[in-house]
C-alpha cells in the first residue's frame, strides 16, 4: 500500500502517548502530520479528542497557562497604604513641580486612586497626570526598559513585593511601590518611601522581588507625542464559545453607541469624512459596514472580553439551569464555606474535595 | 521522561504505599470528571468509585504492563487522560471491563489495539505536503507561522518568542490554539471531500 498523502490511515493507529505529544504540541513534522491526517479520517479519535478538550476545559488546564496581572490589587506596603502616593509626592519634588500634600491626598481619594488599602495597581501615577505629565503603565517590562526609560530622563515607578526584596521569609504577597533612580553595574538604587530614602539591591533580588508583581512599571515622562502602544499580550486567554458569541453582540452595540454619540454631535452619513460638514461612511448600520470595519469592532470586543479574564474576572450567563444556581448559591454563600485539609473551599453538598479528591467527613466541620 | 514522571510511575510500578495514595488521591477530580464525561454527567456515587478501581486495576494489572509502556514522550497526566478515557470509552461500549469470572479485562485486545503501536508513518515531505494544503485553507496567518516556525522549520522557541514580541509560555499557547485550529480544518476538509 503506497503509505503518505494519499494512503488511507488505519484506524485506531494512534497511540496515547503519541496524541498526548499532539495535544501538548511537542510532536515532529511528521507525527504532528500522522496525528491530523488520523484525526480527520477516524471518527473514534474525533470523538476522543473532543473528549479530551471537553475534560481539559473543566479540569481548566488553561487556567494554570494563563498569567493573570494583579491589576485590581492594592499597592500598600508602607505606612498608611500610601507607598505610592508618596512615590508620586517624591517625582514632583524631583520635577520641581508645586503641590499641596493634604489638597493631592483629597483628590486621590476622592477619585479612589487612594483607597484604605492602598492604590490600585491601575491607579498607580494618576496624581502625576494631574499634573500635566505622561504616565505609561505595563506589564512584563524588563530591566533594560527601565535603564532605557532613565536614560530618557523619565522616572520610573516599580510594583515590587516588598517581602521578598527585603529578603523576609514570607510567602505572602506584599505589593509595594518604589521609584527605580538608578541602574548601575550589577545594582538598582530604588527610592523607597517605607524608609524615605535610597537603597541599592542586587539587579537579581530587585528582579525577583519585581516579577511577582509580573513585572509592573508606571513610566513618567513630561508631555509629548512620542507615543508606542504597548498592549496587553492576551495570547493565552482562551475563550469559551459563548464569549465568542459575546463577541459579536459587544462589537455591534459598541458601534450604536459610537454612531448614536456621533448623531447628537450633529454627524450624519457621508460616502467620505468630512470633519467640517460633519459626514463619516460609518454612519450606518453595523451590518452595512465593511468587513475590515467590522473587524476593528470585533478586535476591541474580542480584546475586552479577553483582558477580563487576564485580569481575573470571569463572565457567566446568567440562566436558570442547576449548574448555574448552583453556582450561584456558592458565590452567595463564599462566607459560609469550609476549608478542605487542602485549602480548597468546600460546600456542605459536596460529598469530594473538588481540588484534592478526598473524601469530606462532614461530622469534622460542624 | 520527566523525573516527577518518573518518581510516580516507579512508585506505582511497585505499589508504594506512600505514591499510590498521592496518585489516587491527586488525580481523583480527574477520574470523577472523566466518567462523568464520558457517561454523560453519571452521578451514580458508587457506579463512579467501581470505575476508578477498575482504571487503576487497568494500570497495574499484568505487572503493571500499562503503565511500562509509558515511555515519557509526553507528561504522565497528558497520557493519563487519554488512557483514561479511551478505557472509559470501552467500558461504556462493553458494559463492563472486568469479566467476573476470569478477572480478564472485557475485550482487552481491542483496547490495546487502540492504545498500540503506530502502524503507519509518514515521510518529512509527505507531511510537509500536507501540512502547507492545511495552512493554505487556514485564515489565521500568525497560527501558520507559529507551527510553520516550529514544526516545519524547527526554529528555536525562544527565538520565535523573541521575534513575536511574546513570552516563550504565550507561544506554546499559541501553538496549541493552533493545532486546534488546524485539527478543524483537516476534519472539515476530510468532510468537504468525502461529501463530493
Amino acid at each position: 500500500m503506497k503509505k503518505g498523502i494519499d494512503m488511507k490511515t488505519n484506524k485506531n493507529m494512534i497511540s496515547e502517548e503519541l496524541l498526548a505529544s499532539f495535544m501538548e504540541g511537542t510532536t515532529n513534522l511528521e507525527n504532528t502530520a500522522l496525528v491530523l491526517k488520523a484525526l480527520a479520517e477516524d471518527e473514534e479519535l474525533q470523538e476522543e479528542y473532543i473528549l479530551l478538550k471537553k475534560l481539559d476545559a473543566i479540569m481548566g488546564e488553561n487556567a494554570e497557562v494563563v498569567k493573570r496581572l494583579p491589576l485590581m490589587a492594592a499597592v500598600a506596603e508602607s505606612d498608611d497604604n500610601l507607598c505610592d502616593f508618596q512615590c508620586e509626592q517624591y517625582i514632583l519634588k524631583r520635577r520641581e513641580i508645586d503641590f499641596d500634600t493634604s489638597s493631592l491626598s483629597e483628590e486621590a481619594k476622592n477619585n479612589r486612586w487612594l483607597r484604605e488599602k492602598g492604590t490600585p495597581l491601575h491607579s498607580v501615577g494618576r496624581i502625576l497626570e494631574q499634573k500635566d505629565l505622561i504616565v505609561m503603565r505595563r506589564f512584563g517590562a524588563e530591566i533594560k526598559d527601565i535603564i532605557r526609560a532613565i536614560n530618557a530622563g523619565h522616572d520610573v515607578i516599580a510594583i515590587v513585593n516588598n517581602n521578598k526584596l527585603l529578603g523576609k521569609n514570607e510567602n505572602a504577597l506584599s505589593y509595594h511601590a518604589v521609584v527605580v533612580n538608578n541602574v548601575v553595574d550589577n545594582s538598582v538604587v530604588l527610592y523607597d518611601p517605607a524608609s524615605n530614602k535610597e537603597e541599592t539591591y542586587s539587579i537579581a533580588d530587585f528582579i525577583k522581588a519585581w516579577e511577582d508583581s509580573k513585572s509592573y512599571i508606571a513610566r513618567v515622562k513630561s508631555k509629548d507625542y512620542d507615543y508606542n502602544p504597548r498592549p496587553i499580550d492576551l495570547d493565552d486567554v482562551e475563550l469559551s464559545v459563548d464569549l465568542i458569541d459575546l463577541r459579536e453582540a459587544i462589537a455591534e452595540n459598541a458601534h450604536e453607541v459610537w454612531a448614536d454619540q456621533r448623531q447628537e454631535e450633529g454627524w450624519r452619513y457621508g460616502p467620505k469624512r468630512d470633519d467640517i460638514k460633519k459626514e463619516h461612511p460609518d454612519m450606518v448600520p453595523y451590518s452595512m459596514l465593511s468587513d475590515s470595519e467590522k473587524e476593528y469592532d470585533r478586535r476591541m470586543a474580542f480584546d475586552t472580553i479577553k483582558l477580563m479574564k487576564k485580569l481575573g474576572y470571569d463572565i457567566i450567563k446568567h440562566e436558570d439551569s442547576p449548574a448555574y444556581l448552583e453556582l450561584i448559591s456558592k458565590l452567595k454563600n463564599i462566607e459560609s464555606a469550609r476549608v478542605c485539609e487542602c485549602g480548597a473551599n468546600i460546600f456542605i453538598d459536596q460529598i469530594y474535595c473538588p481540588y484534592c479528591g478526598k473524601r469530606l467527613d462532614w461530622k469534622k466541620f460542624k | 521522561m520527566r523525573e516527577e514522571d518518573r518518581i510516580l510511575v516507579d512508585g506505582l510500578i511497585r505499589k508504594d504505599d506512600r505514591i499510590t495514595a498521592e496518585f489516587l488521591r491527586d488525580y481523583r477530580p480527574l477520574f470523577i470528571t472523566a466518567v462523568r464525561l464520558v457517561y454523560d454527567d453519571l452521578k451514580d456515587e458508587e457506579f463512579i468509585n467501581d470505575a476508578i478501581g477498575e482504571i487503576y486495576y487497568y494500570l497495574v494489572r499484568n505487572d503493571a504492563a500499562k503503565l511500562k509502556s509509558f515511555k515519557g514522550e509526553s507528561s504522565f497526566g497528558a497520557w493519563l487522560k487519554i488512557v483514561v478515557i479511551r478505557l472509559l470509552k470501552y467500558k461504556k461500549k462493553y458494559g463492563k471491563l472486568i469479566d467476573s469470572v476470569t478477572s480478564d479485562i472485557h475485550s482487552e485486545k481491542e483496547i490495546e489495539q487502540n492504545a498500540g503501536i503506530i502502524e503507519d508513518t509518514m515521510s518529512a515531505f509527505e507531511a510537509k505536503e500536507y501540512l502547507e494544503y492545511l495552512f493554505s485553507k487556514m485564515s489565521n496567518e500568525r497560527y501558520v507561522d507559529v507551527i510553520r516556525a516550529l514544526v516545519l522549520e524547527d526554529k528555536k522557541p525562544k527565538d520565535i518568542a523573541m521575534f513575536m514580541d511574546i513570552t516563550v509560555d504565550n507561544l506554546y499557547n499559541v501553538k496549541k490554539h493552533a493545532l486546534d485550529a488546524l485539527t478543524k480544518i483537516a476534519i472539515e476538509e476530510r468532510d468537504r471531500y468525502e461529501n463530493k
